[in-house]
């Protein structure tokens, strides 16, 4: 339940987060943040890793290279030529302030509620 | 929003603060990483023209040529390998703690610039005296003051990366200049004593390396402090 101390304009911020066109979606944000972590994976070890069937992972990947949050490379990896998905700056900067901001409301939303 | 209760926010802001703390860890460790990286570029070149001047069958100027060429590779690669690191770097710090960090490329160049201008300077007038006092080429009296021409501009590119690229490398930087203070007396000693021409080429993978790796660490413990202070600041 909805507290009665949560104002909303604490609402309306955590609304405006939850409803970001990219990081809404929740396998987005997961290939986001492997990313981040992992700064460079295959199709296959991303597939892997998110556990989504390859057709649904390849327009996931496809809304975030027009986002230019991703880039999709032909590059020597573990001794064969391969496609690997890499974060740009940009990406990874839009990432990590989505979670900021995001633990920031919740954080200002927990202090009203305890 | 029935989610919206102590307990579940509590869960997602622990989820939250561990995936940043994970991001903070790599973080540290890729700063590492890279700094081992240059000294291993370092070792390498050292390595190169050691075997080079060891190699009394080559022809000097060949010697000569060959050992520049290989100290160039090794600077450019720690260049470019650092350029794309401090850049990820960057975003990293400006996603993290709201901070605007621009990657100050002018004033890299403005400074690398001045810094090879300097060194090529010194390395003028060092020629100067040599035709001057008819002073042989392979003479201490030429070949230390070239090699700590060669060796501050590789110092301080360094320097002036880790300063213009990274917002926290501003004390390291300081630090090692510093320490640089320390080297010259140590080639100043040997200059005067005209030691044999193989201890600086020892000395000098030496010295290089520690303070790499006392940088690496340096700007470890430095970052993780910085970032812990920025982040609970912006909770």
């Amino acid at each position: 339940m909805v507290e009665g101390e949560v104002n909303t304009e604490q609402l309306s911020q955590l609304s405006k987060i939850l409803n970001d066109p990219i990081f809404s979606n929740p396998t987005r944000l997961v290939i986001m943040l492997i990313l981040v972590m992992r700064r460079v994976v295959t199709f296959s070890e991303l597939q892997k890793l998110t556990g989504v069937s390859p057709s649904t992972l390849e327009s996931h990947l496809q809304k975030l290279i027009e986002e230019g949050f991703i880039e999709k490379k032909k590059t020597l990896y573990n001794l064969s030529v391969r496609v690997v998905i890499k974060p740009t700056s940009k990406g990874v900067e839009k990432t990590l302030e989505f979670l900021r901001r995001f633990r920031q409301v919740l954080e200002s939303i927990e202090l009203n509620i305890c | 929003m029935e989610i919206l209760n102590s307990d579940s926010i509590k869960k997602i802001l622990e989820s939250i603060k561990r995936i940043e703390e994970i991001i903070i860890a790599l973080y540290l460790s890729n700063i590492l990483r890279l700094h081992v990286r240059y000294a291993i570029a370092l070792v390498i070149a050292t390595l190169i023209s050691l075997v080079l001047l060891l190699q009394k069958s080559l022809p000097t100027n060949l010697v000569r040529i060959l050992s520049v060429s290989t100290w160039i590779c090794a600077i450019a690669y720690m260049i470019v390998s650092g350029f794309s690191e401090y850049k990820y770097y960057a975003a990293l710090i400006s996603g993290l703690t709201g901070m605007k960090i621009e990657i100050k490329t002018k004033t890299v160049g403005f400074l690398a610039l001045a810094i090879i201008g300097s060194s090529l300077i010194i390395a003028f007038l060092t020629s100067v005296i040599r035709l001057l006092f008819n002073i042989p080429l392979n003479s201490p009296y030429i070949v230390y003051p070239m090699a700590i021409s060669i060796t501050f501009a590789i110092y301080l590119l360094l320097i002036a990366i880790n300063y213009a690229l990274n917002p926290i490398g501003f004390r390291s930087s300081l630090r090692i200049s510093s320490m640089l203070v320390i080297l010259i007396p140590i080639f100043t000693i040997l200059l005067i004593l005209k030691a044999s021409p193989i201890i600086p080429w020892i000395l000098l993978p030496i010295t290089t390396i520690a303070i790499i790796l006392v940088l690496g660490y340096d700007l470890q413990n430095r970052a993780r402090l910085w970032l812990k202070e920025k982040l609970t600041r912006s909770s």
